[in-house]
């Protein structure tokens, strides 16, 4: 009977085909396993995502321009490649109260210099014939020149509210000095001509009292917007460029 | 990873027992190739050092026993036996042989198993038992009792 039982399984048999398919298996299983690259599709574009996202978020919140506002609140606005701003600063006490009342982080940056212009505490300052002044810096000449256009379409005709442009690169040093880059090129002229005037002074004092105070030691406020400020121009009050100019002469 | 060559030999060499081992398992060819594709990919994708010939032959009774309860696990394929695997062999096989294999097919799974393993491929119930993981003395006792079986059904003839 064994012998039986061994000729039966004897007879059963593993056909060709069955092993050619088995064969065929193995051949792609081979050829799938020699392609790294395969095997590195996905980590390879899980990285290339997350590489993405980081670069993004990387450009959208690096700023590359700013845009500062001057009365006696001191503000001055971080902007990015986009046009948006991405950080809202105070550089004096009216200024850091004032940036706490604002809601304008990434909004474009005209919609936030309007939003700005509109508080109550800067239409309080235009009333009392101070002079607000906007400075616009950016590492991009194009960029610089857009942001000019914003902001002067933002200024429109309000009264004593002048549009210039600075150096970008004196951003860091007005920083330190602890002052907004608007109000720096001011505080530098008025301390060439008043070596005893500190940049904390500089940061309580209005633009139009700096102004006034370099005018009356003799200096020259080209360098404020509304006297110039480089290549500036003012708007507003009817005067424009000429604003501070004028004002010297007289 | 072994390479094709060594593959296609073990599949040359080992491919009949394999599809013997499917048939005490397996209701179909369909099923069968399923398994004996499976068992041979292991095999190939396998590390395992083998000391010799039979070291090899042992690994693969096992990785195709365990493939094909796994298979059978599954409850959509768990079926009564209806010597489909039989007809799929076609219709070369002798007589005497088809009713010797539709006699095996009747027992349990675990008596199939041990019943070819020892009358096929000449296993002792202890080597049995360390293929399959069970003791020596249960395997005699399911060889007795598949052969009490196979005696009633294939007449009155001493087995082994």
């Amino acid at each position: 009977m064994d012998d039986r039982i061994k000729a039966s399984f004897d007879a059963v048999h593993a056909s060709q085909a069955m092993k050619d398919q088995t064969m065929r298996a193995v051949r792609q299983h081979a050829a799938s396993a020699k392609r790294p690259a395969r095997r590195w599709r996905l980590p390879a574009a899980a990285f290339a995502a997350a590489a993405l996202i980081i670069l993004s978020g990387w450009l959208w919140m690096s700023p590359t321009a700013a845009v500062s506002i001057d009365v006696n609140p001191s503000l001055e606005l971080s902007v990015n490649r986009f046009g948006y701003v991405v950080q809202v600063q105070g550089w004096n006490e009216d200024g850091e109260q004032l940036a706490d009342g604002l809601n304008i982080r990434f909004m474009p940056v005209s919609r936030a210099v309007e939003t700005v212009l509109a508080r109550q505490e800067i239409q309080d300052c235009l009333a009392r014939e101070e002079e607000l002044c906007i400075a616009v810096a950016a590492t991009r000449e194009g960029q610089q020149q857009a942001l000019l256009d914003a902001v002067q379409q933002c200024a429109g005709s309000g009264r004593n509210i002048y549009c210039g442009t600075a150096d970008y690169s004196q951003i860091n040093a007005a920083h330190e000095c602890g002052l907004s880059f608007g109000k720096y090129r001011a505080y530098l002229e008025l301390a060439a001509l008043d070596p005893t005037l500190t940049p904390r002074q500089a940061a309580q004092m209005t633009m139009r009292e700096l102004r006034e105070r370099i005018e009356q030691l003799g200096g020259d406020t080209q360098a404020i917007p509304g006297g110039g400020y480089g290549q500036g121009k003012g708007q507003g009050n009817g005067q424009g460029a000429q604003h501070g100019r004028e004002k010297g002469q007289n | 990873m072994r390479s094709e060559q060594e593959t296609n030999r073990a599949v040359e060499r080992y491919g009949d027992m394999i599809r013997r081992l499917c048939l005490v398992h397996l209701k179909n060819e369909t099923d069968a190739q399923d398994i004996f594709q499976t068992v041979f990919l292991k095999y190939f994708t396998s590390e395992v050092v083998f000391e010799n010939e039979e070291h090899e032959k042992a690994w693969l009774i096992r990785v195709c026993l365990n493939a094909c309860r796994d298979w059978l696990r599954d409850v959509f394929r768990r079926r009564t036996v209806n010597l489909d695997a039989l007809y799929d062999q076609g219709t070369e096989m002798p007589q005497d042989n088809q009713e010797v294999l539709q006699a095996v097919l009747t027992l349990s799974a675990k008596e199939r198993e041990i019943v070819y393993l020892h009358y096929y491929e000449g296993y002792t119930a202890p080597q049995i038992g360390k293929i399959l993981g069970k003791n020596p003395n249960t395997v005699y006792t399911c060889l007795t009792r598949a052969r009490e079986k196979l005696r009633k059904k294939l007449g009155g003839e001493q087995i082994g």
